[in-house]
């Protein structure tokens, strides 16, 4: 019969101690091969007393290594595992230098897996006697993924309100930034950056104007409203009272305004918030800045307009003066009430006149220009021969160039009735014929004029220096021209005026032209005349 | 009140010219005595109809600016049809303002020129709400 351990204990003291020791031993092994970490525990002199199976495969290392037992070894055998080697290797050693501490961390591998490790000294509980430091380590790298995929899906949510809240004040700002726009703005915002979300903005006048969402709570936290946006006037962003977030509303230096939001929990405003909400504030300072750029633009252009206006009127006046002096001057000489009249005066006189034309067709220009811009430029219809008008437009011409030099064609054999304005369609081709022979290099103009299912067509072309490509499509826009301004004079709104006034009868232009080979503009218009006026008529 | 049905004999005829830029008025006036009329200028309307009606004959035609101070040409074209004695005389408007077109022609005002205008032009209408024998402003 065996003996029980109790008696063995009592007969055979010496060998019971040795069958507790090794079933202790057993025990102790069967634990540590159960444990889900690796376990090592290692000696004063780094000899591995013991270690599990896990600790070899949590570090995917020989087992050839361990049964060195040789601590060195598995230090050098891990430390190609771990991310920081040289920090790896150095908590090691400082660890082993300080036998009486306790520690716990985090070790990031190579191949991406997180363990745990904690490190304690083993110690003869009675004694106090140091025997080595047990080393532990647990694969933590599903506990990691499922935290970091946690955190990640709730940024990614953040982040999806935020965009979607930035992109539906981006498309409300896109209208403007007045009152109404700002106020849908501020109820965007409710309640994701607060309870209350208010706005203080300077107006015209110079006065703060208070916005708030929702319109009912105005005045609730007004005071405090009113301390954030003095503090957010200094420029200064920040969360007061930890329930109040203010922030300047600012935009290339300039303060417009301020914003403020309520919450009521206090800590409310985290970064998160706080950046939205100045991203937010950016862009309503942008939009605000951009309606106040929008309506200086306006004025200023009104203003010039104005101005343009008064001054061509203006200077109608002298000009009048100079037309009828000088015309009365050469009515004079040609009569013979001024006799022995020297030449050269009287090349003098023909200078005079031919600047006084001029600048009676600059004043006469701008001031179209002017009524172009305001709508207000004037109609007379009238039926009339467009070909009729031309020929009386190129005869001028070569009256003025001498007829042996003329160099202006008319070609068109058929009358060309319409319903049009007979002054502005002289302008039309005027300026048309008058554009040609100043860029024409000196070289033969067409006019062409007919027409085809009740639209008239009129066609100068020239054979001179072309347009360059990329002004052709800006060649009818005001103050355009095709080669700097320095080689041929004018104000560049010929061209301008006649694509207004051939859309105001109805019609179209369009230029075709190639550099160095030259121009060819068609005019094409209703024979029926505008179709507005023709509206009013019927 | 009693203004004489013609001017002196030895000049084609009396013009008014009424315009506040006293330079182009001056000009006007100059250039129309050196043409051989006789010329009444006035600064606005409210002069004109006080030169007018206080000077010794009446004009033969007004040549009449449209934007002033004081008295405007339609304020003057319509003190001018409200009295009989002036009623009659004929007016052209002188005028930078394409605008005052229409106004000036609900006024009964045929002629409107525009600023600038060719001497020849304005000697021609003269000519013939004088009813001047053709030829004399050529």
């Amino acid at each position: 019969m065996e003996p029980t351990i109790g008696e063995t204990q009592k007969s055979i003291p010496s060998l019971d101690a040795e069958r507790t020791a090794r079933f202790q031993k057993n025990l102790l092994e069967l634990q540590m091969e159960a444990s889900p970490d690796g376990l090592i525990v290692v000696s004063p002199s780094r000899s591995i007393l013991l270690s599990n199976r896990r600790f070899v495969e949590i570090w995917r290392i020989p087992d050839a290594v361990v049964r060195m037992h040789d601590d060195h070894e598995a230090v050098q055998a891990t430390r190609a595992r771990v991310r920081e080697p040289q920090e790896f290797v150095a908590r090691i050693e400082w660890l082993y230098s300080h036998p009486e501490v306790d520690a716990h961390d985090e070790l990031e591998l190579v191949d991406g897996r997180v363990l745990e490790r904690h490190t304690a000294p083993v110690r003869d509980r009675e004694s106090g006697t140091y025997y080595g430091r047990l080393w532990s380590f647990r694969d933590i790298s599903n506990r990691k993924l499922l935290a970091g995929e946690r955190i990640a899906r709730r940024a990614a949510e953040i982040a999806a309100k935020r965009q979607a809240i930035l992109a539906e004040v981006g498309r409300v700002l896109m209208e403007g930034a007045d009152d109404r726009t700002l106020r849908t703005v501020l109820s965007l915002l409710v309640p994701y950056l607060g309870r209350v979300c208010m706005l203080h903005l300077f107006g015209d006048d110079g006065s703060l104007v208070p916005l708030c969402w929702p319109p009912s709570s105005a005045g609730l936290p007004e005071l405090a409203a009113r301390d954030g946006a003095a503090l957010a006037m200094r420029k200064r962003s920040r969360v007061f009272e930890s329930k109040f977030l203010a922030l300047p509303v600012q935009c290339r230096g300039e303060i417009l305004g301020a914003a403020v939001f309520h919450a009521d929990a206090p800590g409310f405003f985290d970064d998160e918030r706080v950046e939205l909400a100045e991203q937010v504030v950016a862009r309503v300072a942008l939009a605000r800045l951009g309606d106040r750029l929008q309506r200086a633009l306006r004025d200023a252009v009104s203003a010039r307009d104005e101005f343009l206006s008064i001054a061509s009127h203006e200077l109608r006046s002298p000009v009048a003066g100079l037309q009828f002096a000088s015309d009365a001057l050469r009515r004079a000489i040609s009569s013979g009430r001024v006799p022995n009249f020297p030449p050269t005066l009287s090349e003098l006189l023909q200078s005079s006149e031919n600047h006084v034309l001029r600048i009676s067709t600059l004043v006469d220009t701008l001031l179209d220009v002017t009524k172009l811009r305001s709508g207000r430029l004037h109609l007379e219809l009238e039926e009339l021969d467009l070909r009729g008008v031309a020929r009386d437009v190129v005869a001028r011409h070569c009256a003025g160039a001498g007829l042996a030099n003329c160099d202006v064609r008319l070609i068109g054999d058929r009358p060309v009735f319409g319903y049009w304005d007979r002054a502005r369609v002289e302008q039309i081709i005027d300026n048309l014929v008058s554009n040609a022979v100043k860029y024409g290099a000196g070289k033969p103009v067409t006019v062409t004029v007919g027409v085809e299912r009740g639209t008239a067509r009129l066609v100068v072309a020239d054979q001179g220096i072309g347009i360059p490509p990329h002004r052709v499509g800006r060649i009818f826009d005001r103050f355009e021209r095709a080669v700097s301004a320095r080689a041929y004079e004018g104000l560049g709104l010929g061209l301008y005026i006649v694509g207004q006034i051939v859309s105001r009868l109805g019609g179209r232009v369009n230029v075709e032209s190639e550099l160095g080979v030259g121009s060819t503009f068609t005019v094409e218009l209703p024979t029926s005349g505008p179709s507005d006026i023709r509206e009013v008529e019927a | 009140m009693n203004i004489p049905m013609q001017p002196r004999a030895q000049t084609k005829g009396l013009v008014a010219v009424v315009d506040d830029d006293e330079s182009l008025r001056r000009t006007v006036a100059t250039v129309l005595k050196l043409e051989g009329f006789d010329v009444l200028a006035a600064s606005d309307g409210a002069d004109a109809l006080q030169r007018i009606r206080g000077g010794p004959c009446r004009p033969g035609a007004i040549i009449l600016d449209w934007s002033m101070p004081t008295m405007d040409g339609a304020a003057f074209r319509r003190a001018q049809c409200e009295d009989p004695a002036l009623a009659n005389i004929p007016v052209v408007v002188l005028t930078g303002d394409a605008v005052a077109r229409t106004e000036a022609q609900e006024l009964g005002v045929s002629t409107l020129l525009t600023k600038p205008v060719r001497l020849q032009v304005l000697l021609s209408v003269l000519a013939e709400m004088l009813r001047l024998p053709s030829g004399s402003t050529g």
